[in-house]
C-alpha cells in the first residue's frame, strides 16, 4: 500500500525536509476542482525509505487488514474510543457555542437592544425567549478528524520491531517492485538538496526541483537506474527523452550505481540543436 | 493513441488547440494564496490562475518571503477547511466490514441521484469508494457501530464511533482498490458520474443485441469468410512481398506505389460501422483475455437514472505504473479490451448525426427506447391523472428538441472529417495511469491509417478549376475504396 500522511504538522515538517508528496484528498471548501487538494498526502516509497534511513520518521507496521481491525473492536474498547471522540466533539461544541453566543451578544449590542448595563438575568431571559439554544445546537459543526485514534492504539501497532528489521522489510518491499539502484539515484539527488516528485508525466521515474515546488520549476527528469557496466542505453528513448526535455525545459538524466565502489553516477543529456 | 483532453488538475484554457502542446508538458503550478482567498470569501467557485515561479533558489530574502507566503497560504487553507457537517444537516453512514459497504439509515442529499442503492426499507447502501468520497467532501459522517455484546446488556444501545479519514483509508483492502478510488474521486470532483464496470446494475444497457441461436449460422459463415479474407491477404503478400514485386507490376506514378503497399502489408481491419462492430465482437468472443475495465463514466446529466443509466460516455481502465504486478496492456489484451467496450461509440455519429442511442442500445433483449416506453407506460397506468399532462409535456418536449438537434448537426468537408478520423480513431477507451498519486489520462483508440488516402492527387479537372477561382486552394481528399 502506498504511504499516506494525515497529520498537518507532519506534512509541514516533511516539507521542511524537502519531501512534498502529492496531496490527494478532496478539499471540502472547494470540492469541485482538482488543483487544490487536501490530506491525505501520498508519498513515494522512496520517500519513506529515505526518511527511515535518516532517522526522521518512525515506521510502524500494522499486521492486520483494516477490516479485521475494525471488526475486532470489543465493546469495551469501542466505548473508550467513542468517549475519546465525544470528548473532542464536546470541547469543540462548547467552544462553538461560546463563540456564537458572544457573537450574538455583540450583534444585539450593535443594534442597541442591550447595552453594557443589561443584567445577566435579562440576558438569560432574552436567550430563552428566542429559542437560541436550540438554534445554536442545530448549527453546531461536527468535524471529521484526519487522524485515527483506532490505529494509534498500542494493541495494534506491533510492539518493538527493531530499526534494522523495519529497514529490511522496507527494502524488501521496495525491491519487489523497483530496482534497488533507482533508490540510490533518489538518495543521491535528495542528499544534494533536490526535491523529487513522481515523473511519469514527463517520461521519467522522477522529476527533480531545486527547492520547494511551490516556488521553483523543475529542471531534471530522472530515468530509472540502469546497470552501470552492462546495460546498454536505449538510444531511441534517449533521443525522445532529450527531445521532450527541450520542450519542457528539463534535462534528461540517466544514472546508475558502480558496483565495485558503490558510487552513484548521473549523466544529463540535452538536445544540442545544431544544424 | 494520443494524449487525451483531460489532464490532471489543469484548467481549461481559451484556445486549447493552439496551446495544446505547451499545456500538456507544462506542470501545474499551484498558487495556494488564490484558493485561500476563495475559501475565506466563500465566493462563487472560479479556478484561480497560475502564479509565477523562479528558476532556482538565489538566496534572497524576497524569495524566502514569497515561499513562506505560498506555504502559509497552502497550510492555512488545508487546516481551515474542516470536513464535516452541522448537527442539523448531518447524515450518518455506518460502515459494515463484512460487506465492505456502508449503510445510510436516513439518507438525504443530491448525491442519492447518482450514488448508492436503496433497499426495500428505504436505507441506502453505498459502495466503499462512494462512502469515502462523500465523507471526504464532508457530505456524510462516517460511523462504525459496535454491537453491545451480551456482557453489557445493561447498556441497550450500541456504541457508535465517529471514524476519521485515516481509519477510512486504512480500510482499503488492496493498493489497486486505493488507486481506483483516487481516479474515481478525481472524476467525481470534475462532475462526472462514475460507476464501477463490474457492479451489477438492475438494468444494464448494451450496444450489442443479445446473440440469438438463429445467428449461429451467420457467425460461422462470417468467420469462414473472415478467415478467407486474411488468408487471401497473407498469401498475396507472402508471394509478392519481395523484390519480384516490381517485375510483375509496373508503377507509373507514385500514388500507385503507395496503393500497392496498401495491399502488401497485413493490417487489422478496424470496425467502423454497426455491422462491422457486431461481427468483430462475435469473432473475438472466443479468444477473450480477461482484462476487466474499471469504470463506466457518464457526462453529468440532470436526468440520470441509477437503475437504468443507459450506455456510458466513456470507459476507463486504471493502471498503476509503479506496480510490478500490473503492466501496460499488451497487444492481445488491447484487442480484448476493444472487443469488450460497450459505450456510446461516438464515431458512429459521424455518418449519421444525432444517432438515437436509446434506439440503438439494448436492455434485456429489447431496444432501450422500447424498454423505456414500457416502463413509463406502466407507471402511467398507475397514476392516470397526471399521465395526460406528462405525455403532452413529453410530446411537446420532443418536438422542441428535434429542431434544436438539427441545428447542431453540421456536416464538415471531407478533408476535415478525414482529419478527425485520423486523430480520434474509432473505438476508444481511457487509460488512467497512476504514478504515486499523479494521474494521467490517456485516450487509447483504434486508428486506421491504412485505408485513409491522405496524399493529394491533383486530378486533371481540379487544375483548371483552381485557376478559375483565383488561386483558391481546394483540397480534395481522394475517395477511398478500401
Amino acid at each position: 500500500m502506498s504511504p499516506l500522511v494525515f497529520d498537518m504538522h507532519d506534512i509541514q515538517l516533511l516539507r521542511k525536509y524537502g519531501i512534498c508528496g502529492v496531496l490527494s484528498g478532496t478539499l471540502p471548501t472547494a470540492a469541485q476542482q482538482n488543483v487544490f487538494l487536501s490530506v491525505p498526502l501520498r508519498l513515494m516509497l522512496e520517500d519513506v525509505l529515505w526518511l527511515h534511513q535518516n532517522n526522521l520518521a518512525d515506521v510502524n507496521i500494522i499486521r492486520q487488514e483494516g477490516d479485521e481491525i475494525i471488526a475486532g473492536i470489543t465493546p469495551e474498547r469501542g466505548a473508550k474510543l467513542a468517549k475519546l471522540v465525544e470528548d473532542r466533539l464536546r470541547k469543540s461544541f462548547d467552544y462553538q457555542t461560546k463563540f456564537k453566543k458572544d457573537q450574538h451578544i455583540a450583534k444585539l449590542k450593535k443594534i442597541g437592544i442591550i447595552n453594557d448595563e443589561t443584567s445577566a438575568e435579562e440576558l438569560q431571559r432574552l436567550d430563552k425567549s428566542n429559542n437560541n439554544d436550540q438554534l445554536i445546537e442545530s448549527s453546531l459543526f461536527i468535524d471529521i478528524a484526519d487522524n485515527s485514534s483506532i490505529l494509534k492504539d498500542d494493541s495494534i501497532a506491533l510492539n518493538g520491531p527493531s530499526y534494522d528489521d523495519i529497514r529490511n522489510l522496507l527494502f524488501k518491499q521496495y525491491e519487489r517492485s523497483e530496482k534497488m539502484q533507482t533508490y540510490f539515484l533518489y538518495k543521491r539527488l535528495r542528499d544534494q538538496g533536490y526535491v523529487l516528485s513522481p515523473g511519469g508525466r514527463f517520461g521519467g521515474k522522477f522529476i527533480a526541483y531545486p527547492g520547494d515546488p511551490l516556488r521553483f520549476h523543475s529542471h531534471l527528469t530522472i530515468q530509472e537506474a540502469i546497470d552501470y557496466r552492462s546495460e546498454p542505453i536505449d538510444l531511441i528513448s534517449m533521443i525522445s527523452g532529450a527531445r521532450l526535455g527541450t520542450t519542457v525545459k528539463k534535462l534528461w538524466v540517466i544514472g546508475g550505481v558502480e558496483e565495485e565502489t558503490g558510487s552513484t553516477h548521473l549523466f544529463s543529456v540535452e538536445w544540442a540543436g545544431f544544424g | 493513441m494520443q494524449p487525451s483532453e483531460k489532464k490532471n488538475g489543469q484548467q481549461s484554457i481559451s484556445n486549447p488547440e493552439l496551446d495544446d502542446e505547451e499545456e500538456e508538458v507544462e506542470e501545474v503550478h499551484q498558487d495556494w494564496s488564490q484558493v485561500a482567498s476563495l475559501v475565506n470569501k466563500n465566493a462563487a467557485l472560479s479556478l484561480p490562475r497560475r502564479g509565477e515561479k523562479d528558476y532556482e533558489p538565489d538566496g534572497t530574502d524576497l524569495q524566502e518571503v514569497l515561499l513562506y507566503k505560498a506555504r502559509k497560504a497552502m497550510f492555512d487553507t488545508i487546516s481551515d477547511s474542516i470536513r464535516g457537517t452541522t448537527v442539523k444537516s448531518q447524515v450518518k453512514g455506518y460502515y459494515v466490514p463484512h460487506k465492505h459497504q456502508a449503510i445510510l439509515p436516513k439518507p438525504k442529499g443530491s448525491f442519492m441521484q447518482t450514488m448508492g442503492r436503496a433497499d426495500s426499507s428505504g436505507e441506502l447502501w453505498l459502495d466503499f469508494h462512494e462512502f469515502v468520497y462523500l465523507v471526504e467532501r464532508g457530505t456524510i459522517l462516517p460511523y462504525y457501530k459496535v454491537e453491545g455484546g451480551s456482557k453489557h446488556e445493561s447498556s441497550d444501545h450500541d456504541i457508535e464511533i465517529l471514524l476519521s479519514m485515516e481509519d477510512l483509508y486504512s480500510l482499503f483492502s488492496t493498493q489497486q482498490e486505493m488507486d481506483q478510488y483516487f481516479v474515481f474521486a478525481h472524476l467525481k470532483r470534475l462532475g462526472f458520474i462514475v460507476k464501477p464496470c463490474r457492479q451489477d446494475m438492475s438494468v444494464t444497457a448494451s450496444y450489442y443485441p443479445p446473440w440469438k441461436q438463429q445467428n449461429n449460422l451467420h457467425i460461422i459463415s462470417s468467420r469462414f469468410f473472415s478467415l478467407f479474407k486474411i488468408q487471401k491477404i497473407s498469401l498475396f503478400s507472402g508471394f509478392f512481398y519481395c523484390r519480384w514485386n516490381f517485375f510483375f507490376r509496373k508503377y507509373t506514378t507514385s500514388p500507385q506505389l503507395y496503393q500497392g503497399l496498401n495491399r502488401l502489408i497485413r493490417s487489422v481491419t478496424v470496425p467502423k460501422t454497426r455491422d462491422e462492430l457486431y461481427s468483430s465482437v462475435r469473432q473475438h468472443e472466443r479468444k477473450m483475455i480477461e482484462v476487466p475495465l474499471t469504470f463506466k463514466v457518464w457526462k453529468p446529466c440532470a436526468n440520470f437514472k441509477k437503475k437504468n443509466p443507459g450506455l456510458p460516455d466513456f470507459q476507463i481502465l486504471v493502471y498503476n505504473k509503479n506496480d510490478k504486478f500490473q503492466h501496460f496492456p499488451t497487444y492481445e489484451e488491447l484487442r480484448s479490451i476493444f472487443a469488450l467496450l460497450d459505450y456510446k461509440f461516438e464515431f458512429l455519429n459521424e455518418a449519421k448525426d444525432d444517432l438515437d442511442w436509446d434506439a440503438n442500445s439494448y436492455v434485456e433483449g429489447i431496444s432501450r427506447s422500447e424498454y423505456n416506453t414500457k416502463t413509463t407506460s406502466r407507471s402511467r397506468n398507475e397514476k392516470n391523472t397526471s399521465s395526460l399532462k406528462s405525455s403532452k409535456k413529453s410530446d411537446f418536449q420532443k418536438e422542441t428538441i428535434k429542431p434544436k438537434s438539427k441545428k447542431n448537426s453540421r456536416t464538415y468537408p471531407p478533408h476535415i472529417q478525414q482529419n478527425r478520423r485520423l486523430k480520434a480513431g474509432y473505438r476508444s477507451f481511457i487509460l488512467a495511469i497512476m504514478d504515486n498519486g499523479l494521474i494521467s489520462f490517456i485516450k487509447m483508440s483504434e486508428a486506421d491509417f491504412g485505408s485513409e488516402n491522405v496524399w493529394y492527387t491533383p486530378s486533371s479537372q481540379s487544375k483548371p478549376e483552381r485557376k478559375l477561382k483565383g488561386g483558391k486552394a481546394i483540397k480534395k481528399a481522394t475517395p477511398n475504396k478500401t
